[in-house]
């Protein structure tokens, strides 16, 4: 249920698809072995946001000089916005579902190359006999295209 | 003033994005909002960073960006937070159709699951609606079953795997195409029922329920939420207010309510004035009065209420069976247990159950649900009412054409009970066929329906010949072996998606009608009825379905196809499924009954 608010914060926190997917493994993990720590009178979002923030925090520490997407200040900046706006995610769940049904084929491809695959630019270009920058350029407009189908949705529904 | 991009590359950006001392603080120096260059370059480094494309130098940027403004950080949140929705939308798909492949155990097994599922109901409750999510995570299950030792797998590749483990050389592109994402529309379920119901906006059977206001004037009706919750709704006392939400919760203002939800729609949410009442499997009652006062009243199983404004669970607001709490009015968040419910929903199951078993049910006469292992369609007796095996309909003795296959080019309907997780694909051009074991007299007046899953994808450009594919039945005119020979049969009746995107109903060679229009490459579930009569014309009716829309519990007094009349003689014997050389097709679930309700069999 909550598992797209949790999958967002973390890769608001980490920016990168795999250091994300490992974390939040570990965090679920986490949450599983904490359960009995959970009081049903305290919402489950913020203590299973902390679960994961202390998660991403061993992740950073373990990385040390290695490349990371985000520094660490900017890491902690970014999931300081991302709880103060994860409401309303469902609906916009359900709208992305929508929108995407609205796509033409070879855009829900290329979509889902990178998104069901989680494919580089590099490997979608080359799965789709195409430029990076034109796979580059297409799925900035498509995300684009999305994002307004999104908006547009929600005014309507509201 | 002070340069914070250092790592900035590009140099219209640094311009934009200047800052200065204020007051200790740093503040952007205009106010104005951020340019679209600044976002686009934004987006760019974020995709760049998602797959470690980036540059050391773009991954400094991007970092020197994020800290200098508020705004590109939310804007950065927001576009994250879409990242994660998509990996969601893919995901949620597979799982989607594994929990539905888990719900739909067919009989005693069904049964079986469901006295587990009750004894799980207390664990379930302990652990409350917070991490009640994680039974259904994919993340959750690879860590269950994943054995110790073992290295762990990685969601993506999970799907990946899933998808290569099912897929088939020669259909390997469809695959990649196969994502259309989890059912959405406004469409919320369908008016199944109404007894001297007058509905705002005016609902008849079979109609829809969507996104919106709905109110009960007078009498009974029933709703089938796609999600698998059925709502018994009654305005003989008073007006029934709802309102259905986009989030899928539906919102009782006034009147009373049984819901009666099925383990698929485990955690589903009314809302009354006053509370969230979280279903954990079970039937329940809300009665809410004008004045906001409201009851809710468990039949069966459990239920948890919420506070109206608020995400917390208290545990005294879990209410079991034969309990029920009571609400003042729209400021009572608290309410009180109660001894003697005001209302008695008795009558209103006493009806329902009188509706239940007033339904004809009818009967199955075959079924196939190509529950053969993945690879060619093996020539064996599976299934029900037929005789010998699948074969090509040139000749009964050969190997037929086809390929079974597990995985998602054709998902089964969430709606739908289905019986098997594999499904048969027809390649392009073929054709295989199947005996009845009874054949069906076509002198008798009598009805026959036909229901299966079907996804028909054209390959070649709309209109080409090739591009249909569908279900075609054939007669023979005596059943003597030495007369009803193969070979000796004709067609009496098709119905497919022709190469045009039309569902196309024929009642013989060169006796063809367009009908809907079809979506290229969708799953539906198709209803044919097939109409016999003895001394006048035969003719066939068709109504298609998608997940989007489920179809009604009973016989529609509208159809979406219809063939032109034509007398037949002889006996049905066989029935071919086939594709144009143009095209592939799937198809699963095939029943042939002898009423709408045999080989419709909804979840609810």
């Amino acid at each position: 249920m909550h598992q797209g608010q949790l999958r967002g914060f973390i890769l608001a926190s980490v920016g990168d698809f795999q250091n994300a997917a490992d974390i939040l493994q570990k965090t679920n993990l986490k949450i599983w072995q904490k359960a009995d720590a959970f009081h049903r009178d305290q919402p489950f979002l913020p203590w299973a946001f902390a679960i994961a923030r202390y998660e991403v925090l061993a992740f950073l520490r373990d990385r040390g000089r290695e490349r990371i997407v985000f520094q660490p200040d900017v890491s902690e900046m970014l999931t300081d916005v991302f709880e103060s706006r994860y409401d309303h995610w469902d609906p916009k769940q359900l709208a992305l579902h929508q929108c995407l049904d609205q796509l033409c084929p070879e855009h829900t491809r290329l979509i889902s190359l990178r998104y069901a695959k989680g494919m580089s630019l590099a490997g979608v270009a080359s799965e789709t006999g195409r430029s990076i920058e034109s796979v580059k350029c297409i799925l900035l407009r498509m995300r684009r295209k999305l994002k307004q189908c999104i908006q547009h949705r929600l005014a309507e529904s509201s | 003033m002070l340069d914070l991009l250092p790592g900035s590359t590009d140099p219209a950006l640094r311009s934009e994005l200047s800052f200065q001392f204020s007051n200790s603080t740093l503040i952007p120096v205009s106010s104005k909002p951020v340019p679209a260059k600044s976002v686009h370059r934004l987006e760019e480094l974020l995709l760049l960073g998602q797959t470690h494309e980036a540059s050391e130098a773009e991954l400094n940027e991007l970092n020197t960006l994020l800290r200098g403004d508020q705004r590109l950080r939310e804007l950065a949140v927001e576009s994250l937070g879409m990242d994660s929705m998509l990996v969601e939308a893919f995901e949620g798909r597979v799982c989607s159709a594994a929990s539905r492949r888990q719900s739909s155990l067919p009989g005693s097994r069904k049964i079986a699951k469901r006295a587990i599922w009750r004894i799980g109901l207390a664990v379930a409750v302990a652990l409350a609606v917070g991490v009640g999510w994680l039974h259904h995570s994919p993340q959750n299950r690879s860590l269950q079953n994943r054995p110790a030792g073992k290295p762990k797998q990685d969601p993506q590749a999970a799907i990946h795997s899933s998808a290569s483990e099912s897929s088939e050389p020669t259909l390997q592109n469809l695959t990649q195409l196969d994502v259309t994402p989890l059912p959405g529309g406004n469409d919320f379920g369908t008016v199944t029922l109404a007894e001297g119901a007058e509905w705002l906006p005016s609902k008849s059977v079979g109609d829809h329920v969507g996104e919106g206001p709905l109110v009960l004037t007078s009498g009974i009706g029933r709703i089938h939420l796609r999600r698998g919750a059925e709502l018994l709704i009654d305005a003989r006392r008073a007006i029934a207010k709802m309102h259905f939400h986009l989030d899928g919760t539906v919102s009782v203002t006034q009147g009373d309510v049984i819901a009666n939800v099925t383990e698929s729609a485990l955690g589903f949410i009314i809302r009354t004035p006053s509370t969230k009442i979280v279903d954990i499997g079970t039937r329940f009652a809300v009665s809410v009065d004008s004045a906001g006062r409201s009851e809710v009243q468990v039949i069966d199983g459990a239920v948890s209420c919420l506070p109206i404004d608020a995400d917390a669970i208290r545990n005294e607001s879990m209410l079991s069976a034969g309990q029920t709490f009571r609400f003042q009015g729209p400021t009572d968040q608290r309410g009180q247990m109660i001894d003697q419910p005001s209302l008695r929903f008795d009558d209103l199951e006493t009806l329902r159950d009188k509706w239940d078993s007033a339904r004809p049910q009818g009967e199955l006469i075959c079924y196939e649900g190509f529950d053969y292992p993945p690879g060619l369609l093996r020539r064996t007796d599976a299934g029900q009412g037929w005789t010998g095996p699948w074969h090509p309909h040139t000749d009964e003795s050969k190997q037929p054409v086809a390929v079974i296959r597990q995985g998602q080019y054709l998902s089964g309907l969430p709606w739908l009970i289905s019986r098997s997780k594999t499904y048969c694909v027809a390649p392009s051009a073929s054709v295989s066929a199947r005996l009845l074991a009874d054949p069906i007299s076509l002198d008798v007046d009598r009805d026959v329906f036909v229901s299966f899953l079907m996804r028909r994808q054209r390959l070649g450009p709309h209109g080409q010949t090739g591009g249909g594919a569908g279900i075609s039945w054939h007669a023979t005119k005596d059943l003597r072996p030495e007369v009803g020979h193969l070979g000796s049969e004709h067609l009496v009746f098709a119905l497919s998606a022709d190469m045009n995107d039309n569902l196309t109903a024929s009642t013989g060679t060169g006796r063809y009608n367009g009908g809907v229009k079809l979506r290229n490459s969708g799953n539906y579930f198709v209803v044919v009825k097939l109409m016999l009569r003895q001394s006048g014309p035969d003719n066939l009716v068709a109504k298609i379905f998608t997940q989007d829309d489920a179809p009604q519990i009973t016989e529609p007094p509208q159809w979406d196809s219809e063939g032109h009349p034509f007398h037949h003689q002889g006996y049905l014997r066989k029935l071919q499924f086939w594709c144009g050389a143009d095209a592939v097709a799937a198809f699963d679930e095939l029943r042939i009954g002898t009423t709408w309700e045999s080989v419709v069999p909804l979840r609810h």
